[in-house]
């Protein structure tokens, strides 16, 4: 069951499977490697912005963007 | 010459390496778009002489701001600019990205390849070792380790660059292999491009993929129906593959990068404490508050360390003129002691005020803490309009409007941009920062760091309020989300020569504009004080004064002098303060408040208008940005003028 990157608890690793936004805010992120299939870990969770680390670098996500990154937890 | 072109993401280190190349001072700094204009150095290796280019940091060649599209234009050839050698920089720490880029470039067929694995030092603190030999069998392209900060590395690299420039290497990176519904839609566009456009066939493959990996922009640039055309291909490729055709192109590559890069990489880099950081500098509350702590120690700090240095510098000056005025005859004793040593040193002796701010804004830059901010900021940015990347170049700003309207193209969202280029004048730059702390100076004791911190706060309010009103003009209500995305550096100590490099180049331009335009006005200045009648008699500025005081008095209480000091000051602003020291003008404290208000506040420099005009290559919209500038200033001296005559 996919949920959202920003439902992710902290320091766990998600792989992304869908981004439902609109086509400029999927591009920027298919941009900076937040595709799917990309694995990325949620370093910090809660209020404000989601942080994840990707093999890519670390990247802040606004939270209600983070909201529209879908994800799979990993086995 | 031969030309070379740095590659790579912000942040790896391209204008560090550059530097290294060519022995040159260059501009470096840890802003995500601090390479915005071209940059280029030359050097020469065994008797060849090559030029490098240093371009702006990008992602990917799918390009989604103004300044990336610099550097993917240069890789389809479509600028004057054609590299004989592309050096793609990676950082060793994210060393997938880089390697992803390189055979992304490699794709548009260009083979005259290097990778320049950076920051070998911090890998290697960090636990993370890179197996050079690996990568180069892997990826049949010259790897070179190296730290740039170190210096290491750097003839190895100019010795790759010079094998593979003349012909001695022949790099043959690998092709991603994509699915097979993607392969066929890339022929069958590539095709028509070749056809339709001319195109050489290795670059119309290129430009196909980058087309159905989502490239709007230059669908658009390559005209005719190509959209539509692009734009149904999708579709069918969405159906056929049942994912999104653009995040499966990018995956391939991805893929390989990865597995070439796993086969020699060995560690993971122990990166613990820089999750324990961004867990704290990230939170809305603890960061949010450490973040207001950390600013108004900035301000603070600039204005009390800048005290120390400014008063001594301010009494030699003084003792200069009086020197001047003594010893020498009249009309030369007048003129320096006066125009020049009046003038200009009351401007000079502000230089500390502005050495101190400069320095700690720099080196809280090249931290990684500014992109913290950004990331903090940017949800509540956007009920302004703007983008959580506005705070770069608003910190740049702070030393000058210029670099901050230019350094604005890395916000990826063009309705921000703008609002954010038309709304920066609002930020205090460092010749406002001479009046404010000359101005301040006037003020009783305890009030003297207040009143300076309340003319900052003003501006950025003026800042914010502008941009707000500008989105609702330009572009109607403003829809407020929960922030973007921003890359978040590797927090790290501040790296001395860097800071110092950097600050210096930031804030000499100061004291060139003092030895120059200053010094000019302050002896035009001083000339209109002399003729027709001397200062008290009935002299030209007396004349201009007197004829501007019944506005700004009425408005700001403002007599003939501070009238002319506002006047000058549209030139360059630091002649505020040289007319004011010219004219020997005294001032009571609310009047100084409100000059050094309103001066912040009026109008953009000549230089700023000019950016901005560039930026935005409209005129209406440059006027706009004048027009609520002077707007906003008279409404807001005038309140304060206001305030200070009823209390
Ligand atoms: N530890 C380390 N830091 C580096 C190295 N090269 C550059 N840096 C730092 O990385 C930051 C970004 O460098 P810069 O050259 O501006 O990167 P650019 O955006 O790619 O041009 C600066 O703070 C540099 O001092 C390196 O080899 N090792
Ligand atoms: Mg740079």
């Amino acid at each position: 069951m996919p949920k959202s990157l920003a439902e992710v608890e902290e320091g766990r690793t998600v792989r992304i499977v869908d981004v439902v936004a609109g086509r400029g805010a999927a591009a920027m992120l298919y941009n900076l490697g937040l595709r799917p299939g990309a694995r990325v870990e949620v370093i910090r969770s809660g209020p404000g912005p989601v942080v994840v680390r990707t093999e890519g670098g670390t990247f802040s996500i606004g939270r209600g963007l983070a909201f529209k990154v879908l994800v799979e937890e990993e086995e | 010459m031969r030309v070379v072109a740095l590659v790579g993401p912000p942040n790896v280190g391209k204008t560090t390496i550059m530097s290294r190349l060519c022995r040159t001072s260059l501009e470096v700094g840890n802003w995500a778009g601090v390479t915005v204009e071209r940059r280029t150095c030359v050097y020469e290796f065994r008797g060849s002489r090559y030029r490098v280019v240093d371009l702006p940091g990008t992602y990917s060649l799918v390009t989604t701001s103004e300044d990336q599209r610099i550097t993917r234009d240069v890789l389809l050839g479509r600028l004057d600019e054609h590299p004989d050698v592309i050096v793609v920089v990676a950082d060793a720490l994210n060393l997938v990205r880089g390697v992803s880029l390189l055979l992304e470039i490699a794709e548009l067929g260009h083979t005259h390849l290097v990778l320049a694995v950076n920051m070998m030092d911090e890998a290697e603190r960090l636990g993370l070792s890179v197996d050079a030999q690996t990568l180069e069998r892997r990826l049949r392209v010259p790897v070179v380790p190296l730290s740039a900060k170190r210096g290491t590395g750097i003839r190895r690299l100019k010795r790759a660059i010079a094998d593979v420039a003349e012909g001695r290497i022949e790099p043959d990176p690998p092709r991603a292999e994509y699915p097979r519904p993607i392969l066929v839609a890339v022929r069958r566009l590539a095709e028509e491009l070749e056809r339709g456009l001319g195109e050489p066939r290795e670059r119309a493959r290129g430009l196909a993929i980058k087309l159905l990996e989502g490239d709007v922009d230059l669908a658009e640039r390559l005209g005719g129906d190509l959209s539509e055309r692009v734009e149904r291909l999708h579709r069918e490729l969405s159906e056929a593959l049942g994912r999104d055709p653009r995040a499966e192109i990018k995956r391939a590559r991805d893929d390989l990068a990865s597995e070439i890069v796993r086969a020699a990489v060995s560690g993971r880099p122990a990166l613990d404490r820089q999750a324990r950081l961004d867990r704290v500098l990230v939170h809305p509350l603890w960061g949010g508050l450490l973040a207001g702590v950390v600013l108004s120690g900035v301000f603070a700090l600039s204005f009390y360390l800048g005290d120390l240095l400014a008063e001594p510098l301010e009494d030699a000056f003084d003792a200069l003129g009086d020197w001047a005025r003594r010893a020498l005859p009249d009309p030369w004793g007048g003129l320096l002691g006066d125009g020049v040593f009046a003038g200009v040193g009351a401007v000079l002796a502000m230089y500390p005020y502005i050495l101190i701010m400069t320095l700690l804004l720099t080196a809280l830059e090249d931290t990684g803490y500014t992109a913290r901010v950004a990331a903090l900021l940017s949800g509540p940015l956007s009920r302004f309009g703007l983008h959580g990347k506005s705070v770069f170049p608003a910190a740049l700003s702070l030393a000058c409007n210029v670099p901050g309207v230019t350094g604005a193209r890395i916000i990826d969202d063009p309705r921000a941009l703008t609002v954010t280029v038309l709304a920066l004048p609002a930020v205090p730059c460092s010749a406002r920062l001479t009046v404010i702390a000359y101005l301040t100076g006037h003020l009783p004791d305890p009030w003297r760091v207040p009143a300076a911190v309340s003319i900052y706060a003003i501006a950025l309010l003026t800042f914010l309020g502008t941009a707000a009103l500008l989105h609702r003009l330009l572009y109607g209500p403003i829809e407020p989300h929960a922030g973007t995305v921003v890359e978040l550096p590797r927090m790290r100590r501040p790296h001395p020569g860097t800071v110092f490099r950097v600050t210096w180049l930031r804030s000499n331009e100061f004291l060139r504009k003092a030895g120059t335009v200053i010094l000019a006005a302050s002896i035009a200045i001083w000339a209109l004080t002399q003729y027709p009648a001397p200062l008290g008699h009935g002299s030209a500025v007396e004349v201009i004064g007197r004829a501007l005081e019944p506005v700004t008095g009425a408005l700001f209480g403002l007599d003939w002098g501070s009238a002319v000091a506002l006047l000058t000051g549209v030139l360059a602003k630091e002649t505020v303060v040289s007319t004011i020291k010219t004219l020997h003008l005294r001032l009571a404290p609310a009047q100084a408040y409100v000059l050094a208000l309103v001066s912040t506040l009026y109008i953009p420099c000549a230089s700023t208008i000019g950016a901005i005009y560039s930026e935005t290559g409209s005129a209406r919209l440059t006027a706009l940005s004048v027009a609520l500038n002077l707007g906003v200033a008279t409404l807001v001296g005038g309140l304060a003028h206001l305030a200070l005559s009823v209390a």
